[in-house]
């Protein structure tokens, strides 16, 4: 969250990770995690600040990470999540859940109107759209992680709260000693 | 995304901090981590702290 790539609308656009975090640590241990990282990024790096963290962290900590673990788990309810369908599940999660920030975002600022110069109608679009493109990145970024990870490291994720749920892991047989 | 000092007025703070710190409470009581996962969390931490 530290490189800002700046937009039209006098904003910035970052990658979030949220969905990344999410799905392999749990939803409740990501914002505790986000939460570090916009606190240290408020205070050394100038990137936010003390009396908008409240805000940051409902964007990206609450929206960005509990968003794709509840988008995930019904979407692995819904189709049984394997092979191309998992990935197709996890880039939709990411996806979504990156726009939904951006635009909860967006209406912050075009909610505080005497100070924000600008409204809702320039806010939240300036932001959705300009965020969809990143939101590609975010998507393909999450697939590839949690893509090699549960190729070459499924141990890992086995204890994750959300991705544990995945007919992968419980399907599987148990050695039976005899 | 980040939203700097000055930006937002007390009607938007006020609220967003109070949601945040009842899902900081919820999450302090319900998170759960195994020493497994103690590296991989500190290597995500990490890993999008910066991009």
């Amino acid at each position: 969250m530290m490189m800002n790539y700046p937009i039209i609308g006098g904003t910035t656009a970052h990658l979030l990770g949220g969905a990344s975090i999410g799905l392999i640590i749990g939803p409740f241990a990501g914002l505790i995690f986000v939460t570090i990282i916009l606190v240290l990024q408020a205070f050394l790096f100038g990137d936010g600040g003390l009396t908008t963290l409240g805000a940051n962290v409902l964007n990206m900590g609450i929206i960005g990470v509990f968003i794709p673990c509840i988008l995930f788990l019904v979407m692995n309810k819904l189709f049984k999540g394997t092979g191309k369908k998992l990935y197709a599940m996890i880039f939709i999660s990411a996806f979504v859940g990156d726009v939904l920030a951006a635009i909860a975002a967006g209406t912050e600022l075009g909610l505080s109107t005497p100070t924000f110069q600008y409204g809702l109608s320039i806010a939240v679009p300036a932001m959705a759209i300009n965020h969809s493109i990143i939101g590609v990145a975010e998507g393909i970024v999450t697939v590839v992680l949690i893509g090699t990870l549960l190729k070459l490291r499924p141990d890992v994720l086995e204890k994750s709260p959300i991705l544990s749920k995945l007919p992968i892991f419980q399907n599987e047989p148990e050695p039976k000693e005899e | 995304m980040h939203i700097p000092d000055g930006f937002l007025t007390l009607y938007v703070t006020i609220p967003a901090f109070i949601i945040t710190i009842i899902f900081w409470a919820i999450s302090f009581k319900k998170i759960k981590i195994t020493d497994q996962q103690v590296p991989i969390m500190g290597l995500l931490t990490a890993l999008f702290f910066a991009p």
